[in-house]
């Protein structure tokens, strides 16, 4: 579903911050991409999702090129930021028909998933109010109802349980579990590991923009805890 | 104080982005925006010299060239009160960092004092560029006593202080009343607008006073002087500070505008947290329940997001829309409450010849000053991840953008020049030019903008304000309207001979030939400037 290969991300001043980055993600993974601050986790997302540029190296979504192809990319993944900045102008339910509108999905197909989704998430009665006075988590919760909106093939989160109250964070770990067993994707990035211990089949560890480790979570693991895993990868690798 | 002058310093580094260039070093793109905005200020000082020059020779033919001095005075005041209203508000107690800087050890009074410190910073630059240019062509004309220019010098700080707080209060009170109801951002707009075309009202209002005023006041000068103290009541006292040297009125000038400008900081400052907290109040609706929902194309739901920015920032709509509301006001007013002399003046074949010919140059002017496709790639700032991570092309999203500008601007401008031609009953060829002059000035307005943004883009803003009207994109659009619209005014005068006509036709046929150089680099080098772009 998602294969990067060699990708590399080198900033105006000279740092690289993807160093020949490369993994891939098949249908029905949930994959966790683990590193330190700085390892260059966000980077390597805003590169996979089209928000940023990359220097060298080929990111496929569902056999498409992302360079060649960046829109019907697009159309296939969804992408939720750590800290989402969504149109504050907007009610929740005019950002979920744009969202809706931009993706073409159907009114009454958009209507059942916002019904289904901002239920689970609570939010329904907060659909009318402008995202400008929403608290962080709701805002969160909001992005998170228009990624799904259009049923993606491939779900990208940046630290997704950042800002989330335990219920919702809850409701989005059974959501990725739901789609992975539809044959979809879920790639996304934590700094908390007991989580991705948890949810994910497997998982890929970055320092310094480079893959250290990658594999399913046994493979990773072995027979230590992440937590060990990570520490020693971390100071020695 | 220490405080005070660290708060205005992280403002204005943040503004130029100082730390930006310390970083990179110097280069011609780095340069670009200083040297922008210095061109800006010699031209408008230029401009005001020329302007001052002109009118103070007419002035002292009639022997009244003392009312130039007022005049200067009475015009920094109008325009940085009406530059100062739609902003004021939100630079005072909305700025994005608030949150930040409340959480510091700073008290209200310093960061509202900063705030206030900011905003005149801005509008005595302003005042300084039109009346120091002023005072010089005064002085080169009038010779006058050596007193004047120390006593000129010496008040010219004070000249902004009080538009400052008239423009704050206003500002402030809108914003609180418009904060309670759901639609605040309208009701914001609204109100503004409201204050905005009242004060332009009564000035204009007051400046055609009947002739009776002239026999009380003895004379026609001293009938202008009280015309303009009563636009601005302080402008008597600052004339007899300048011209008559009059102590009084030196040191009540002075008293006046800063006592006022301490009672505003002293009193604003104690209620400096109530007045935030109301203004960021925000209407909340729980209880929303699913209707119907209405689907469109993408083209149409970027419009529909495009429209809901621009509407929900009366900063940026002001902005963007304030030259088609002045010539829609201006039109209906000629054609539904047309002077009373407007008959006689049209039957004089030059002068109808020639305000004919005026008249669409004198559109694109105000139609060419500003552009929401100038400011709206810089305000996609914090939601440029979205943009980018949506299934859109960016053909698609610049498409969207020259669109909203346009349907903001074109249907203005023909009603305008619907409501014109019934008021001026030019003829078919006039009439043709007074259509197509601004509508290409609108279509070009549209692209550049969009153009001029996408190669200068803010993205780091903290106050909308700061992209709208303090950007160099703001800056270049402003500028490269002006130079390309009002060349055909000059033209007109100097190829007398020329059918005017054909002068303004054959600028129209530039204008579109601009447009469309403009589309296809649109379309090209700003696509791939816009897909490397990384905020």
């Amino acid at each position: 579903m998602l294969r990067v290969e060699h990708l590399t991300k080198t900033y105006r001043g000279g740092k690289r911050a993807v160093d020949d980055l490369s993994l891939e993600v098949r249908a029905g993974d949930i994959f966790g991409f683990i590193g330190h601050n700085g390892a260059g986790k966000t980077t390597a997302i805003r590169s996979i999702v089209g928000v940023l540029s990359f220097d060298r190296g080929e990111i496929y979504i569902d056999g498409r090129s992302l360079k060649e192809d960046p829109i019907g990319c697009k159309e296939r993944l969804a992408y939720i930021p750590d800290n989402p900045d969504l149109y504050g102008n907007l009610t929740g339910i005019k950002y979920l028909n744009f969202i809706g509108d931009i993706f073409r999905v159907p009114a009454d197909l958009r209507r059942a998933r916002i019904e289904r989704y901002a239920g689970i998430f609570d939010l329904t009665g907060d659909l009318g109010s402008l995202i400008s006075s929403y608290s962080h988590g709701m805002k969160q919760k909001l992005a998170i109802i228009a990624a799904l909106l259009h049923d993606p093939r491939l779900l990208v989160l940046d630290e997704p349980f950042v800002g989330l109250d335990p219920k919702a964070a809850f409701d989005v770990k059974e959501i990725m579990r739901e789609m992975c067993q539809r044959g979809c994707a879920i790639f996304f990035s934590t700094h908390v590991l007991e989580t991705a211990e948890k949810l994910c089949n497997r998982i890929g560890i970055i320092k310094q923009g480079k893959l250290v480790a990658c594999g399913t979570m046994e493979e990773v693991r072995g027979n230590d805890s992440l937590e060990d895993v990570f520490m020693e990868l971390i100071e020695h690798a | 104080m220490r405080n005070l002058y660290l708060l205005v310093k992280l403002y204005f580094a943040q503004l130029i982005g100082l730390d930006r260039y310390k970083k990179r070093g110097f280069s011609l793109k780095s340069a670009f925006y200083p040297l922008l905005v210095g061109f800006c200020s010699l031209a408008l000082a230029f401009l005001a010299f020329f302007y001052s020059w002109m009118i103070g020779d007419g002035l002292k033919a009639l022997g009244m060239l003392d009312l130039l001095p007022p005049m200067l005075f009475a015009s920094a005041c109008l325009v940085v009160l009406f530059t100062t209203l739609y902003k004021a508000g939100g630079a005072l107690f909305s700025f994005g960092d608030y949150d930040l800087l409340a959480s510091l050890p700073v008290s209200h009074a310093a960061l509202l004092a900063s705030r206030v410190a900011i905003l005149y910073s801005l509008n005595i630059a302003f005042t300084l560029l039109v009346m120091l240019p002023g005072g010089a062509a005064y002085a080169m004309l009038a010779r006058p006593d050596p007193l004047f220019y120390p006593v000129y010098l010496l008040l010219i700080p004070f000249v902004p202080l009080i538009p400052i707080i008239l423009a704050g209060i206003a500002g402030v009170l809108i914003s609180a009343v418009a904060a309670r109801f759901r639609f605040k951002n309208l009701i914001n707009l609204l109100a503004t607008l409201l204050v905005f075309l009242g004060t332009m009202a009564l000035s204009f209002s007051v400046q055609l006073l009947p002739h009776s005023d002239s026999a009380q006041l003895g004379s026609l000068g001293a009938t202008l002087l009280g015309t303009l103290n009563r636009v601005y009541p302080l402008t008597g006292m600052f004339a007899r500070a300048v011209c008559r040297f009059e102590p009084l009125s030196i040191l009540l000038f002075i008293l006046l505008s800063a006592g006022a400008f301490a009672l505003f900081s002293l009193l604003f400052g104690r209620l400096f947290g109530r007045i935030q907290s109301a203004l960021s109040a925000s209407y909340q609706r729980r209880g929303y329940r699913m209707g119907q929902l209405h689907q469109g194309s993408p083209l149409m739901a970027l419009i529909g997001k495009e429209f809901r920015r621009l509407f929900g920032s009366p900063a940026y709509l002001l902005n963007s829309a304030v030259g088609a509301m002045m010539i829609l006001i201006a039109s209906a007013w000629l054609c539904f409450f047309p002077p009373s002399g407007l008959d006689a003046l049209l039957a004089i074949p030059e002068l109808r010849r020639m305000l004919l010919a005026l008249l669409p140059p004198v559109l694109c002017f105000f139609l060419g000053i500003s552009s929401s496709s100038g400011s709206s790639i810089s305000l996609e700032g914090p939601y440029f991840w979205l943009l980018r991570s949506l299934p859109l092309s960016t053909r698609t999203i610049f498409l969207s953008k020259v669109l909203t500008n346009l349907l903001l601007l074109l249907p203005a401008t023909l009603l305008s020049c619907g409501m014109l031609s019934a008021a001026l009953r030019p003829d078919p060829l006039s009439m043709l030019c007074l259509f197509l002059m601004p509508t290409a000035c609108c279509l070009l307005t549209s692209v550049m903008g969009l153009v001029i943004n996408v190669a200068l883009p803010k993205f780091d803003w903290q106050n909308e304000t700061a992209v709208v009207k303090q950007s160099a994109a703001a800056f270049a659009v402003v500028f490269a309207g002006m130079a390309l619209e009002l060349p055909p005014i000059p033209l007109l005068f100097l190829l007398p001979s020329v059918e005017p006509a054909l002068i303004l036709l054959g600028w129209t046929a530039l204008l579109l030939l601009l447009t469309l150089l403009l589309s296809l680099r649109m379309c090209t080098v700003s696509v791939r400037k816009f897909e490397a772009l990384e905020p």
